[in-house]
């Protein structure tokens, strides 16, 4: 099994669906894991049934001074920052008609502005770490335009073209920056559809399900690994083959 | 080499096939598929390195098969059906590459890249297909996998690789289509487009020391990678931890594919790797 023993892995959004998955198997592997969310209560129930290995941090991804708290928690509890998941996200169907300029800032601030805060917060400790490695979590959406979710998709796109950026710029410190691609994902975040909707996406997805939380847990967890020690700006798709 | 150092058995009992198993990326993927607890068959064309690379890994097997040979091919899968009953992976690792300016290039070169970078992975991925599927249908695997080796080549193309780059550009194609065909089988199809990876092939490219260090820097990660960092990646696509990915395109090139690699430009920021 890879290990990530000595490692410490900041998971953002820790308290849906993937982000637990993730924090759970890193630590399983031997991280020490930082989960963020602005689910306080599940967090740390999530934090605590992991055990000693784990803390949760109340954390607002679009807050600055948010991010400075989660740098200070890893560093002061486990001593590094190797591993970024940019994970937390909001998603919901709205088409272009329908999202007012408020909306529409909300998912710039949440999902793309996050995103940024969160590579720039890592860039030092995983500098004096002497390199690191974090992993965007886009969508489908990214890849392509959505219908229905306008915004969503605006944002995912964003997190596409900053994954790309940062890849470029943060080599020279040995920080690789990738990204994956979630197809349809049998999480909390897909419940809230309107009736029908899950249905016709799992239709338009070669292999005629949704796929599951860990499915897409093992991706990142591979890209934070050393079997992907020269994976950089790649983007790994794990949609049961939707995006083809 | 880098140490990558995994104690996983991800391929006990399960039986795969690398092209072009001989060198590089290919022996490297079949030393780690074999160390993890596969039965793997290496083909190529080189009897002396095929002989070399099998007698040292347990569970190596060598058949000098050239991939454009179709007969040759349904003869090794069928063996394959005989002797194991299943077949869980295949790596079309094969291929060739050279440089060739277009206007000056021959028929020949051109027939050769296609027929060896494409026609070889259709060929082999057709012949094998029945195998593939009967171990998902009798319930030997959850799910069998073909990994095609694309390249850099195939997304961003460099002069002298005009006839190169067409063939692995149609490997993408090929890896999209049969993914969405042979999915309901149970076979999933993926593809991974290495970049300047340090293998005979890119030696034969790189030419010189002087050739190779422009080489370098054009590379976000400033480094060639290694045959058995691609191997890695090979080995997770085909892995029961893949089972959501289906026709992906992993790109592993220490970022060498992403835009504005000027070097003046990096000069300017003060940003050289
Ligand atoms: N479920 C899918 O089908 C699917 C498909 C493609 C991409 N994704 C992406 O995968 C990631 C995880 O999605 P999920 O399905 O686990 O969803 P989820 O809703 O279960 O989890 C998202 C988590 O992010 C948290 N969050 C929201 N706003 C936040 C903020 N401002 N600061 C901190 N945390 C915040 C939420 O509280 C929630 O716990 C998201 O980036 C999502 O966009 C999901």
């Amino acid at each position: 099994m890879t290990s990530f023993s000595g490692l410490t892995v900041i998971v953002t959004g820790a308290a849906g669906a993937m982000g637990e998955q993730e924090a759970r198997m890193f630590a399983e592997r031997g991280a020490n894991v930082v989960l963020t969310d602005v689910r306080t209560d599940e967090g740390t129930d999530i934090a605590d049934d992991i055990g000693k290995s784990a803390v949760f941090v109340p954390h607002d991804v679009s807050s600055e001074s948010g991010w400075n708290t989660v740098i200070e928690t890893a560093l002061s509890a486990f001593g590094s920052v190797n591993v970024l998941v940019n994970n937390a996200a909001i998603s919901k169907a709205i088409k272009l008609i329908d999202t007012d300029v408020d909306t529409f800032d909300l998912f710039y601030r949440i999902n793309q502005l996050g995103v940024y805060l969160g590579m720039k917060s890592v860039v030092e400790p995983m500098k004096a770490a002497g390199g690191g490695s974090i992993i965007n979590i886009s969508s489908v959406a990214g890849l392509r335009g959505a219908s229905t979710l306008f915004a969503y998709s605006a944002s995912k796109w964003a997190v596409r073209g900053m994954t790309q950026s940062a890849a470029l710029e943060l080599a020279r410190f040995k920080i690789r920056v990738n990204a994956v691609f979630p197809g349809v994902i049998d999480t909390p975040m897909n419940a809230p559809n309107p009736p029908g909707m899950n249905d016709v996406l799992v239709k338009t997805t070669p292999l005629r399900r949704m796929g599951e939380s860990h499915e897409v847990a093992e991706a990142v967890l591979f890209l934070a690994s050393p079997g992907a020690s020269f994976a950089t700006g790649a983007e790994l798709a794990v949609d049961g083959g939707m995006s083809i | 080499m880098t140490s990558l150092s995994e104690s996983r058995r991800r391929f006990d009992g399960c039986v795969a096939l690398v092209t072009g198993g001989t060198s590089g990326i290919g022996a490297a993927a079949a030393a780690r598929f074999a160390a993890e607890g596969a039965r793997v068959l290496i083909t190529g064309r080189n009897d002396a390195r095929g002989a070399e690379i099998a007698s040292s890994h347990d569970n190596v097997h060598f058949h000098h098969v050239d991939v454009t040979d179709r007969a040759a091919i349904d003869a090794l899968v069928t063996m394959i059906g005989a002797t194991f009953g299943r077949l869980d992976v295949v790596v079309n690792s094969a291929g060739v590459v050279n440089a060739r300016p277009f206007a000056s290039m021959s028929t020949h070169h051109w027939h050769e890249m296609i027929d060896t970078n494409l026609t070889g992975a259709f060929h082999v991925s057709q012949s094998a297909l029945p195998l593939l599927r009967s171990t998902v249908a009798d319930g030997k695997a959850p799910s069998t996998s073909i990994v095609n080796l694309s390249s850099l080549n195939g997304l961003r193309v460099d002069p002298g690789m005009s006839a190169y780059g067409s063939a692995k550009a149609a490997l993408l194609a090929l890896t999209e289509g049969t993914a969405i065909e042979l999915i309901e089988s149970g076979v999933r199809v993926n593809c991974v487009s290495p970049g300047a990876i340090d293998t005979p092939m890119s030696s034969s490219t790189a030419g010189d020391k002087k050739n190779a260090e422009a080489f370098t820097s054009a590379i976000p990660a400033g480094r060639y990678g290694t045959a058995d960092e691609v191997a890695a990646v090979i080995l997770f696509l085909a892995s029961q931890e893949a089972p959501f990915i289906v026709g992906a395109n992993l790109v592993i090139d220490g970022g060498a594919t992403l835009p504005s690699r000027h070097p003046d430009l990096l000069n300017m920021f003060n940003m050289k790797p």
